[in-house]
């Protein structure tokens, strides 16, 4: 009796439980997958892109151009450190200073910097590319003129990349996929890149119509905005690159880059004269205080912070730093940066005085400059002296005589260049490509010289797990468990 | 005003309810007391078995309770006791019962499912349970802390000391280099959000850029809203065994809570007012300073400036440039010198009949911060009701609604020079930045850093600085219980639980413009951010569950389904230049934010749980499939299966029991919000128009939850008639399909992958020895002691994902977690210099021989993972006063003390000047390389001790030189209870009275140079757990409390 009730009783419990779980389950099983669709609105998407290709495309251009402004300043920060020319002082971390000067071989330090922002700027380059290209709604003059700027801009990340790494190498392009690497290559063929590159877009500019698809936001490379003058910031660019190149070549070599380097500045923005009023002219990256734009770093109006030069740099300036008037891109400020440097400093590089200060990329006087060294290097000597008298003038500088030697113009011209163009980032690749980074001092104790940035460390762990031996990463990177031996 | 009118309708609705007792039902009355002693005992509830009625004893041990006319079986129960059943035959109407204690709490309930539960004396894993009294033994912070010490497995830290709380709880280690590291929290079945947001500090302190809000902002994750007054048990499921009941978001454990309710019988109204005031635990102390030529020369960044610093006013009262000890000010003292009474008003009231039960409390409680103008305010109202309509049917409603305020001014890291330890590093004590002109009220400018904007006051700072962060929050559930059948043979019960979690935080941040350091690094001259932060989460679960007891064993089998959301949306606006006298972020240049996340969640779930062998053997096995909106692909189920068992054996010898215990079970880690999506980023604007970019971080389609994998095994043993017990657990643990965010070369233009990779490797054991030395009449005595280790590795990393930092910490200048294959993930990885042969050079090589050192190796030099910890549980209690106490001990546990290389790099530390001249004081315990010998160090040209070890430092490329060990012993808690006699209590009209002297954090021994080796400047990460920086120092409080019951 007990057991059949107990049997009646599970058979009912059963049905019961069954039925009503079921029901619970199914009603909230019943809800489907669908209702796990979560858009993310929170990022902005290809599809968005893709879907107004035009204002797509003004987008991606904006970003092309963010990026490269908000790596200028960090660069000019950076070189300047190796250059003797600048120091980064942040009072409470000692390490904005010794860090480039004692960690400059440590590929996870201060030193290893300035290197992967480059290359996402190249894929934001190639997502402009792809889009432009790839949509029926741009014009065959349009897609020129996208090319033009594209490979412009390439090649120009590419420059910063190489003046970094020097004798390293570097890889001269992205993928599409994120993960495939491409293998260094080494620093003529990454120059010869730049300059195919230069031409290549230059080519595109010259074949596109009056406009870009895309407008400069702002003030942004003002006068430099549509694909006539940006071509001659191409060009601007490319004699830059070709001198480069010709310093560091010899014989029949140099002699053609710099005669393709003085092509060039016949095709850029270089002005008939050279004046100060036009001294400083040339594209420039306007920074704003505006919210959510992005302010110029090196500027000089928070006090005991930022941008102050190395005592070899007022050596540059020398005894007659009252005459020159190029002396005002300095300022007093003393300083005596961590005792661990013991280097004193009395001036701060005042060039860029506001949040708001634009820094050109290139300038004129470079262009007069490089026109000089090209001239000098191809034999017009003549013609070198007078537009380094020119620039001398113009600064409130006696003219000199004919220079006695190459040696004897290498140390005028990186004299000028050094005071013309102090606080735009070049005075550290200058002292390299000509073979005087031996004149630099060393600026304190332990602190030490390099020629090259070091590959970072993120780039070396990876490809130590590749089988590209050409990287040159430094002897003693971080220690890998899988592959102890570094 | 508006809280009374709450409250009291609250009350009055709840009292207003009917209750139900039918006239012709006979009484039984009766005394309960406690065997040994016959002490009465109160509070003990009496009920009818599988019938109506119930009562609960009063002070005097007194019940009566209204029953049916035939025999009935009741059953006693009271809290420590063990339960009895006693038949009543009909027509007695007295029954007096003797409990017997039950010291190891082997009657009480663990969770064992979604809807079931077992007695602990047959629980298959090792569950912890923590119970009111544990957690309310001392004024507490937050919840975190009331936990500390109280639970085996779990570490639990707490971020800073400042007001408010703000902690992690880690079980068993970290499960997650990414993903959520947290346990999951439930209350009363509601899934709570313990996600922390920052209230805008980084707007002046700037420690993670030109942001508004960063992880270094002592964000307080939001368990600090839960009010521990309310609590009445917490549950900590650790093993996945127990935790895979709740499937994808249970690697991390699981914890919970359940709040008080009310029990039948007459309204019971208790009173705890406490009062207490806080003194810092610990200060650094500063270097005593003896001339202003060591000023000048010394103070760090005193001199980067000079010619401003000797210009200061100060220097006047130093005639000769002599500087006398009393003109030295101790400016940490006198700034964390806020000595305010803090003081907590809980009430409550509860009681019901056997058909309606309710709890009603309230709390008020007001934490004053040691900084001057800092502080939290807890206030928070909870009632509870169960009502049950028929034996068939009962409703269950919890609601909650909480108001936190914090004002926790600054701490941790900054780029501005604005968090005071940071200041206070590298202010040289002779600077009066206390003193406030008698006149003008102004305080004085801190000259350090060449002055101006580039440094700040602190005193200044936090006398006009406001940080607040106010939130208001919501919780509420509703349980539907349908119990068709209830009889010896069978229970069905099905039960539909609903529950909601919502809360705002407002964080306003207003720095006006005449503040010392405003106008620096981005040129505004005062700033203000408002955050608005909104959170809704609720859950919804169904379920039935039937037991069947067939004649030797019993089977329950449960199976439901559940939904769940979790939502977060966040508002901030920032005003930079806003206009003097102003507040409001509507001015100036104004920036603004917002982002949310989403996840929604379905699982299904069955469980089968067999009592057999007379109650020897359980079996618990189960499964639950899981979907989520972070999946990559939304609609698969992932499937996390467990089984567990124990088997008790009694009276063997002196082994009154022991019960083996082993268990398997699968749980999950969902991934993140938006890693599922492959995206393009926003980039600045330039020129007034916004701009496009890509991504750096790649998200992945394909991505899954982690998931975890573990056996549990172990063994509890109670020993000499219930005067010890031994429980011993071991675990092994692995966690595949790692959340990881691998770096891809930088060349590629992307920074970062999001994949499913590699797996961690857990494994640990945890020993509790529970003893009672004493339990006599008079006289008890219960100490519990436990013993913890956990190791953690990552292994099976494929070849393609080289060693990656973990995110969100400093560089190898500092130390930080990497994760590399075979490796622990806890080591501590940063740079250490190497000879030519590639040997380790010994710490401090860069002052006694720089030219050694032919290159630096980013590697291990520490491991943040204690060796072990042990937590030390007393009580005593001696007729009727109770001591009750909790040591922690940890061995081990290293950490970067960014906040000695702030002092040394100020030329500040207390022991800068300090002559070297032992091994000890230079001694970086365990580093590869060793030290240079005392002897070297004395002799070179740095043999001060604080200049050695930041000239060792050598900006960074030998990490070494600051990682300490952080070992400690400290005294958690103390109370000293007194229960006055029922007389005494009476004379003021309660039914009892009990007064307590109450301490915590009374005592850390440590050698660790810093404030608290737990602290943690990036607050609650799964990793990177290390980083002393700057922190609000912690708290030494005591009080005094009255417990009132009426």
């Amino acid at each position: 009796m007990t057991q059949t009730a107990s049997g009646q009783g599970k058979t009912t419990m059963k049905r019961i439980f069954s039925w009503l779980t079921l029901a619970a389950t199914a009603a909230t099983a019943a809800c489907g997958a669908d209702q796990l669709t979560v858009p993310n609105t929170n990022t902005p998407t290809n599809s968005g892109i893709t879907t107004n290709p035009r204002g797509g495309a003004q987008l991606l251009f904006n970003g092309i151009i963010a990026s490269d402004r908000n790596v200028l300043d960090n660069y000019i920060l950076g070189v300047g450190n190796f250059g003797r020319e600048s120091f980064d002082i942040f009072p409470t971390d000692g390490r904005t200073v010794t860090g480039w000067y004692q960690n400059f071989s440590d590929d996870a330090g201060f030193g290893a910097g300035l290197f992967g922002g480059y290359y996402g700027n190249q894929r934001n380059v190639l997502g402009l590319e792809e889009l432009v290209q790839g949509s029926a709604l741009f014009t065959a003059s349009e897609k020129a003129a996208t090319s033009g700027f594209a490979r412009t801009i390439d090649a120009l990340n590419l420059y910063y990349v190489i003046t970094t790494r020097n004798i390293a190498g570097a890889p001269t392009r992205v993928a599409t996929t994120p993960d495939t690497l491409f293998a260094f290559q080494s620093r003529d063929s990454v120059y010869s890149a730049i300059t195919g590159n230069l031409d290549a877009g230059f080519a595109n500019l010259t074949s596109a119509g009056a406009a870009f698809p895309f407008a400069y936001p702002g003030a942004q490379f003002a006068g430099f905005t549509n694909p006539t003058t940006f071509g001659q910031f191409n060009r601007a660019i490319a004699a830059r690159v070709l001198a480069t190149r010709g310093s560091l070549a010899t014989g029949a070599a140099r002699t053609a880059f710099y005669t393709s380097a003085l092509t060039a500045l016949n095709t850029s923005f270089i002005t008939a004269t050279l004046t100060t009023a036009n001294r400083n002219l040339g594209p420039a990256h306007i920074y704003s205080v505006v919210a959510g734009d992005s302010p110029n770093a090196l500027f000089t109006q928070t006090a005991n912070q930022g941008f102050y030069a190395n005592p070899n740099l007022q050596t540059a300036f020398g005894t007659d730093s009252t005459l020159d008037n190029r002396y005002a891109y300095l300022a007093n400020a003393g300083l005596i940066v961590p005792f661990a440097s013991n280097v004193t400093s009395a001036k701060k590089i005042v060039r860029f005085p506001l949040q708001t200060s634009p820094i050109q990329v290139i300038t004129n006087e470079e262009l007069y400059l490089l026109r000089a060294e090209a001239s000098y290097f191809t034999g017009a000597t003549g013609a070198a002296l007078t537009i380094i008298n020119n620039v001398r003038t113009i600064s409130g500088l006696a003219a000199r005589g004919a220079f006695a030697s190459d040696a004897d113009f290498i140390t005028e011209l990186l004299t000028q260049r050094t005071r013309s163009l102090v606080g735009l980032g070049h005075r550290w690749a200058d002292t390299r490509r000509f073979g005087r980074l031996n004149t630099l001092p060393t600026s304190g104790l332990l602190f030490a010289k390099t020629a090259n940035m070091v590959i970072t460390q993120q780039e070396c762990v990876v490809r130590s797990r590749q089988t590209d031996v050409a990287l040159a990463c430094p002897a003693f990177t971080a220690v890998d468990p899988q592959n102890p031996t570094p | 005003m508006g809280r009374q009118v709450v409250w009291a309708a609250l009350l009055a609705g709840v009292l207003a309810l009917p209750s139900a007792v039918a006239a012709q039902d006979r009484q039984i009355a009766g005394t309960v007391t406690r065997s040994n002693g016959g002490q009465p005992v109160g509070e003990a509830t009496v009920a009818a078995v599988g019938g109506r009625g119930a009562a609960r004893t009063n002070s005097e041990g007194k019940y009566t309770i209204t029953v049916g006319p035939g025999d009935v079986r009741l059953a006693v129960r009271a809290i420590g006791f063990q339960r009895r059943e006693v038949i009543v035959p009909a027509g007695q109407t007295t029954l007096n019962v003797s409990l017997t204690e039950d010291v190891f709490k082997l009657e009480e309930v663990v969770i064992t499912g979604q809807s079931t539960t077992l007695e602990k004396r047959n629980a298959t894993t090792a569950n912890s349970t923590v119970d009111n009294a544990d957690i309310t033994r001392a004024p507490a912070q937050s919840l975190e802390q009331g936990l500390q010490g109280k639970v085996l497995g779990a570490s639990i830290n707490l971020n800073s000391g400042a007001p408010g709380g703000g902690g992690q709880i880690q079980i068993r280690g970290v499960t997650s280099i990414l993903g959520n590291g947290q346990p999951l929290f439930i209350v009363d079945g509601i899934i709570v959000s313990n996600d922390g947001f920052s209230s805008g500090a980084n707007t002046v302190t700037g420690a993670g850029g030109g942001a508004t809000a960063t992880a270094q902002d002592a964000v307080v994750n939001r368990l600090a809203d839960i009010n521990p007054q309310e609590i009445e048990s917490i549950e900590i499921l650790k093993s996945a065994a127990a935790t895979a009941i709740y499937g994808s978001r249970a690697t991390n454990g699981v914890v919970v809570i359940k709040t008080k309710r009310g029990a039948p019988g007459q309204a019971r109204f208790n009173l705890t007012q406490r009062v207490g005031v806080a003194s810092p635990l610990k200060l650094l102390g500063s270097r005593v300073w003896t001339s202003v030529d060591d000023v000048i020369n010394d103070a760090g960044v005193a001199d980067y400036f000079g010619g401003r610093l000797p210009s200061d006013p100060i220097f006047a009262n130093f005639p000769g440039g002599v500087i006398t000890a009393a003109q030295n000010r101790d400016l940490q003292e006198n700034f964390f010198s806020n000595r305010k009474p803090s003081y907590e008003t809980t009430a409550n009231i509860s009681g019901g009949s056997e058909s309606l039960q309710y709890f009603v409390g309230a709390t008020n409680r007001q934490e004053v911060g040691l900084a001057n103008r800092t502080g939290a305010r807890l206030q928070s109202i909870r009632a509870n009701v169960d009502q049950s309509w028929s034996s068939k049917f009962k409703t269950s409603v919890s609601l909650n609604i909480t108001r936190n305020v914090l004002n926790r001014g600054l701490s941790n890291n900054d780029n501005t020079f604005t968090s005071p330890i940071y200041a206070f590093g590298y202010t040289p004590s002779i600077f009066d930045l206390d003193r406030r002109d008698p006149v003008t009220g102004a305080f004085r400018e801190n000259p350090l850093n060449g002055g101006g904007n580039a440094a700040s006051n602190p005193f200044q700072t936090f006398e006009f600085l406001k940080v607040t962060e106010d939130v208001f929050r919501q919780t509420g559930s509703a349980t539907q219980f349908f119990i068709p059948v209830a009889n010896d043979k069978n229970t069905v019960t099905f039960s539909v639980v609903g529950g909601f979690d919502r809360f705002q935080q407002i964080g306003d941040v207003v720095s006006p413009g005449f503040l010392q350091y405003e106008g620096g690094a981005d040129g505004f001259v005062g700033r203000a951010t408002k955050s608005s932060i909104n959170v809704l989460n609720y859950n919804v679960q169904g379920s039935g569950s039937w037991t069947y007891n067939a004649s030797k064993a019993s089977f329950t089998t449960s199976a439901g389904a559940s939904y769940e959301r979790q939502g977060a949306e966040t508002l901030r606006l920032r005003s930079r230049g806003i206009l003097p006298g102003t507040t409001t972020s509507g001015q100036g240049t104004i920036d603004g934010s917002n982002g949310f996340s989403e996840f929604r969640d379905q699982a299904l779930f069955a469980n089968e749980q067999i009592l057999a062998l007379n109650n020897k053997l359980a079996i618990n096995a189960g499964v639950r499939a899981d979907r989520s909106s972070a999946n990559g692909d939304v609609s698969k189920f992932y499937v996390f299966p467990r089984a567990s068992a124990s088997y008790n054996v009694d009276n063997i010898g002196a082994i009154d029991n022991v019960k083996f215990r082993a268990g398997y079970g699968e749980t999950g880690n969902r991934p993140r919000f938006a890693d599922r999506d492959v995206t393009l980023a926003t980039g600045s604007v330039i020129g007034g128009s916004p701009s496009v970019v890509t991504a750096g971080l790649v998200g992945n389609i394909g991505i899954r939850p982690e998931t975890l994998k573990e056996f549990e095994g172990g063994v509890d043993v109670t020993l000499f008639n219930q005067k010890v017990q031994l429980e011993a657990t071991g675990y092994s643990r692995r966690i595949t399909n790692q959340l990881l965010q691998p770096q891809v070369a930088p060349s590629t233009g992307v920074s970062n992958l999001i994949v499913n990779a590699g797996r961690l490797k857990n494994e640990g054991v945890e020993l509790g020895l529970t003893f009672v030395p004493v339990n006599s009449a008079d006289l008890q005595w219960q100490a519990r002691t436990t013993f913890q280790k956990n190791v953690q590795r990552v292994v099976d990393l494929p070849n393609t994902i080289p060693p990656f930092p973990v995110p969100g910490s400093f560089g190898a200048a500092f130390g930080r977690n990497r994760i590399a294959n075979g490796q622990l993930t806890t080591a501590i990885w940063g740079n250490a210099p190497v000879d030519a042969n590639g040997a380790y050079l010994p710490v401090g090589i860069y002052v006694t021989n720089p030219g050694a050192v032919v290159a630096r190796r980013d590697t291990i030099i520490g491991d943040a993972n204690p060796d072990f910890q042990m937590f030390f549980n007393n009580s005593l209690t001696y007729k009727r006063v109770t001591l009750g106490f909790t040591w922690d001990w940890r061995k081990g546990g290293d950490v970067s003390s960014l906040t000695q290389l702030l002092y040394d790099e100020g030329g500040n530390s207390r022991d800068f000047v300090t002559p070297i001249t032992s091994a000890d004081q230079i001694n970086r315990a365990g580093v590869p390389g060793g030290q240079v010998s005392a002897a070297d160090a004395a002799a070179s040209a740095f043999p001060r001790l604080g200049d050695f070890r930041y000239a060792a430092w050598n900006g960074g490329q030998d990490a070494r030189a600051y990682i300490l060990d952080g070992s400690f012993v400290r005294l958690r808690d103390v109370s000293l209870s007194y229960d006055a006699p029922r007389a005494v209590a009476a004379s003021v009209g309660a039914r009892s009275l009990r007064v307590n002297l109450q301490g915590r954090n009374l005592l850390l021994f440590s050698k660790f140079w810093s404030f608290d080796p737990e602290f943690n400047n990036f607050g609650n990460t799964n990793l990177n757990r290390f980083i002393d920086l700057a922190p609000f120092p912690g708290a030494r409080q005591f009080a005094v409390s009255v417990d009132v019951g009426f």
